[in-house]
């Protein structure tokens, strides 16, 4: 099953998985009518009979917000580097990048190298745009959304 | 708000943080699951609780795990207040009995659903990873404020805080 990174128009991210683009379309487009016409994405609330009176927080609401892309991937996006194996070449790579940044006369700040080892893991990315993708892993491709607008 | 940390938490500070383990290491990232177990007051979540889609006990079910309908985990970054989603300055509060340091996440956001997951009503956020649904280890969990039922175009935010004391 497919798993598709929504980016909204804020910039916010969601990953979801549908059995289809078709059931996609469904849920961006009843979505994007929400934040078209003003409306919540509020999902239905009831009330809990099992907290105490004091542990019952405030139930959030939010708006509904229009959707800018979608990526679509064969598996999780968040599956990179799955079991810590990474890309022995671009590990090696991102340590003497972080040793040559970090040197100090012949001598490494060892925690900023360890730090290059765990990020060679990371499955996420900074983002040059909020509407750019959260994730290191391609994508398989973008889906159209001129449906969402019909 | 019942929360709770699980062993596996406990056991990353024992053995990953205090013994460098290569074993017991922290995941790739962390991931934002919803499950429809309260966390209760020993009678639901319990310390030891895994992942099942049988609940029975102490398990933890997660909503979608039959159908999805548009539900996936999400993800939080290791690392602090870089670009993503991540983990916040943390701050510490010395509060003899309750204090400790606090960190909070970023809000993650799920959906938008297509309709009715199954299982379907969430009373519950859990930190946990990996990205099969029950599935994966399990750190920490919060009551959500009231059941979330989730039905075409919801989503739902959640914004975790971990205090560790």
């Amino acid at each position: 099953m497919p798993y598709y990174e929504i980016i909204y128009e804020p910039g916010t991210i969601s990953v979801a998985q549908y059995e289809s683009d078709e059931e996609a379309l469904s849920a961006l487009k009843a979505h994007n009518e929400r934040a078209k016409t003003g409306m919540p994405a509020t999902p239905q609330s009831t009330a809990r009979t099992d907290l105490a009176p004091g542990d019952v927080a405030t139930v959030g609401t939010w708006p509904a917000e229009r959707i800018k892309r979608v990526l679509v991937y064969d598996q999780h996006p968040g599956d990179y580097a799955i079991g810590d194996l990474v890309d022995a070449e671009a590990l090696k790579a991102s340590v003497t990048e972080a040793i040559d940044a970090s040197g100090m006369q012949g001598s490494v700040h060892a925690p900023t190298v360890a730090l290059a080892v765990v990020d060679a893991a990371n499955p996420l990315k900074d983002r040059e745009s909020v509407h750019d993708s959260q994730y290191k892993m391609q994508e398989g491709r973008e889906l159209d959304l001129s449906s969402l607008e019909s | 708000m019942a929360v709770i940390a699980f062993q596996r938490l406990s056991q990353l500070v024992t053995d990953y943080v205090m013994g460098a383990s290569g074993t017991i290491t922290t995941p790739t990232s962390w991931k934002m699951a919803l499950s429809t177990t309260s966390v209760g007051s020993g009678a639901n979540m319990a310390r030891n609780s895994v992942w099942s889609a049988t609940v029975s006990g102490s398990n933890v079910n997660e909503i979608g795990s039959t159908t999805a309908a548009g539900y996936a985990r999400q993800d939080i970054a290791k690392s602090i207040n870089q670009a993503g989603i991540d983990w916040g300055t943390s701050t510490f509060d010395n509060t003899f009995s309750t204090g400790g340091q606090s960190t909070t996440a970023d809000q993650v956001t799920f959906g938008a659903f297509s309709g009715a997951p199954s299982p379907n009503g969430a009373n519950s956020w859990v930190l946990s990873d990996g990205t099969s649904l029950n599935a994966g280890q399990l750190y920490f969990a919060g009551d959500t404020a009231a059941t979330r039922t989730f039905a075409n175009g919801d989503t739902e935010k959640v914004t975790p805080t971990l205090k560790a004391g």
